[in-house]
């Protein structure tokens, strides 16, 4: 069929791109309010005009400055990488698995993480409680258990992978074997947590509720270089992702390596998730709702899903952490125990819908 | 350009499907594949087009060895529309691009953009090019799926039970588009058909398989009675309407 005459692309096309593009920059503009917005709150307002000052380093507040640069705006940074990676890897395994429940915590790397970190607090004392009153239980030895939850998310995801050389990559395969080790996960933690003494016990919770208080600069930085590798490699295969979702036979039939696309993706989307969830402890629900959201919004399309999707989780994620620091004021909430509440309208919307996929 | 299949054979684990498939499609034709439930029928496409591997035997697509060319340069030259297909939530101009995938660089050309406007066009779905596929019907899905395999630009086409889950209507228009892609555009087409009588309308040669070997291979005015009763294991009768051969089968218990 070479010698098909060329024919000029409707205005129609060139429209629905356009709007398509609009949608995804006010999503932009969005996110990037609520980052100024997660900046300017708290217990401690900061007026807008301040804010910029502040940022522009034009303002003589050093009370402001000071809080905006060492507390809000790292807080801020986290909430926003890992809302993106987690909204990312979220995506991608919703594709890779073919499959809407598709996201970190459905396959249990997330609850890997959480045994991991689990395991070094009960094993290598690494949790410790103190009676200050806003941060009550420390983690004394953030490295190892932070190591922990990362050796165990990866573990977990080579588990996966390997299942899936063994027995095919079918998204049955992988939904089944993501059941079972979450499972197996969570009887582990909770198996260490019944013989925890107070003082673990304490920790090991603490640690599960996934907080972005807790990153550091350095760790922010990390999870952003990581998370940004990911991006890249997912932009990179839009076309290989689209294709798979139009069917396997389909995709093969284009010329995608299916199986290795699937197996590199779901690595590069646990490596993400692995990175967060041990720095950030869990935090559930964003890498299944903000695809979702961009999905009904955009469609499946990739090009614009996946942009789209991150912009989402980063927004939510942010929108999520401002909420629980203002809601109880002065108390302030770890991020993970808001982001729970989205999980039941997200599966409830999904039943509903009776999505396809 | 021909395509010719030499000696094929495959298996899968212990169970051997194939056994010394020999044919050849000649360019700008269309060959049907017929035979009964699991005689080997897509597993003989998918041998075709490099989906599966033979463990013998060679494809040639126009005196090149299939086994030589990578997934790519094999999309380039051969469309493969499945038997099933799934609707993710895409415009139809954008599924149909999707056929552009073994072309792209990395980004989506003017080219790209264009080809397949043509290919929309010439398939009767400019109305449509706009809606979600996820809310097309069984008929406009498939013209969208045989839209993306013509969108490779491809010299060959395959395609598995196109007319299977289609009403009357939908299958005189798919077999149409199918006679009129290889007589205008000289595609080679390769399907397997359930529909004896759909495949006699449309192909212009057509080979029975049973127990995963060609049994017959000959023109639609050669199939006789004889040879579907020993693949498919019924009587016919077969009357010539309009100076075509019309299979109509007979009262009566199976022959085996």
């Amino acid at each position: 069929m070479s010698h098909l005459k060329r024919v000029a692309v409707p205005t129609e096309y060139h429209h629905y791109i356009r709007h398509k593009r609009t949608a995804l920059v006010l999503l932009g503009l969005l996110t990037a309010l609520l980052f100024l917005t997660a900046v300017g709150m708290g217990p401690v307002r900061i007026p807008l005009a301040e804010l910029i000052g502040v940022l522009l380093g034009r303002s003589a507040n050093a009370r402001f400055a000071t809080i905006i640069w060492n507390i809000r705006l790292p807080q801020a940074t986290a909430a926003l990488v890992a809302g993106v990676g987690l909204a990312a890897a979220g995506t991608a395994m919703q594709s890779i698995l073919r499959n809407p429940l598709g996201s970190p915590f459905t396959l249990g790397i997330a609850n890997a993480g959480a045994f991991g970190a689990a395991l070094t607090v009960t094993f290598f004392g690494t949790g410790v409680m103190r009676s200050t009153v806003a941060d009550a239980i420390t983690i004394t030895s953030p490295v190892l258990t932070t190591l922990g939850a990362f050796v165990f998310c990866m573990l977990t995801a080579l588990i996966i992978v390997w299942i899936a050389e063994l027995r095919g990559a079918t998204p049955e395969t992988m939904v089944l074997c993501g059941v079972a080790l979450s499972s197996l996960f969570s009887a582990g933690t909770m198996f260490l947590q019944y013989f925890a003494d107070d003082a673990q016990l304490a920790a090991i919770v603490f640690w599960t509720f996934g907080d972005v208080a807790r990153a550091s600069v350095r760790h922010i930085v990390i999870m952003a270089v990581v998370t940004g590798g990911g991006l890249l490699y997912f932009w990179f295969h839009r076309w290989a992702f689209n294709a798979i979702d139009a069917g396997d036979e389909t995709a093969r039939g284009l010329g995608i390596r299916v199986q290795r696309v699937r197996i590199t993706g779901m690595m590069v989307a646990a490596l993400m998730t692995a990175v967060i969830v041990s720095f950030l402890g869990v935090i559930g629900f964003v890498g299944l709702v903000a695809p979702h959201m961009v999905r009904r919004l955009l469609g499946d399309d990739h090009r614009f899903l996946l942009p789209g999707s991150c912009l989402a989780g980063g927004a939510l994620l942010l929108a999520s952490d401002t909420v629980a620091r203002v809601l109880l004021s002065p108390h302030v909430l770890p991020v993970a125990v808001l982001t729970a509440f989205l999980g039941a309208p997200a599966f409830l919307y999904l039943l509903i819908r009776g999505y396809r996929r | 350009m021909k395509l010719a299949v030499e000696a094929l054979r495959f298996s899968y684990g212990d169970l051997r499907v194939l056994h010394d498939i020999s044919f050849e499609a000649a360019p700008g034709t269309v060959t049907a594949i017929l035979g009964p439930n699991g005689c080997g029928k897509s597993t003989l496409l998918r041998c075709l087009n490099g989906l599966l591997k033979p463990a013998s035997g060679q494809v040639l697509l126009d005196d090149i060895d299939l086994s030589l060319l990578s997934g790519r340069d094999i999309a380039r030259r051969i469309g493969y529309v499945a038997q099933r297909n799934e609707a993710a939530r895409l415009t139809a101009f954008d599924a149909v691009l999707l056929g552009r995938t073994p072309h792209l660089g990395f980004h989506v050309g003017k080219h790209d953009l264009e080809i397949t406007q043509a290919v929309i066009e010439s398939m009767g779905l400019g109305e449509l090019s706009m809606r979600y596929i996820d809310q097309m019907s069984g008929g406009e899905l498939q013209r969208v799926c045989i839209a993306r395999a013509l969108a490779q630009e491809p010299t060959f086409l395959l395609l598995d039970e196109p007319t299977s889950s289609l009403d009357l209507r939908n299958q005189y228009d798919i077999l149409h588009t199918i006679r009129h892609l290889a007589v205008e555009h000289g595609v080679t087409v390769l399907l397997t058909m359930h529909d004896l009588n759909s495949t006699l309308r449309v192909a212009d040669r057509v080979i029975f398989l049973r127990e995963g070997q060609v049994f017959a291979n000959g023109n639609p005015d050669e199939v006789t009675p004889d040879i579907v009763a020993a693949v498919y294991g019924i009587d016919v009768e077969i009357i010539y309407h309009d100076g075509r051969p019309v299979i109509i089968p007979l009262n009566g218990h199976p022959t085996h």
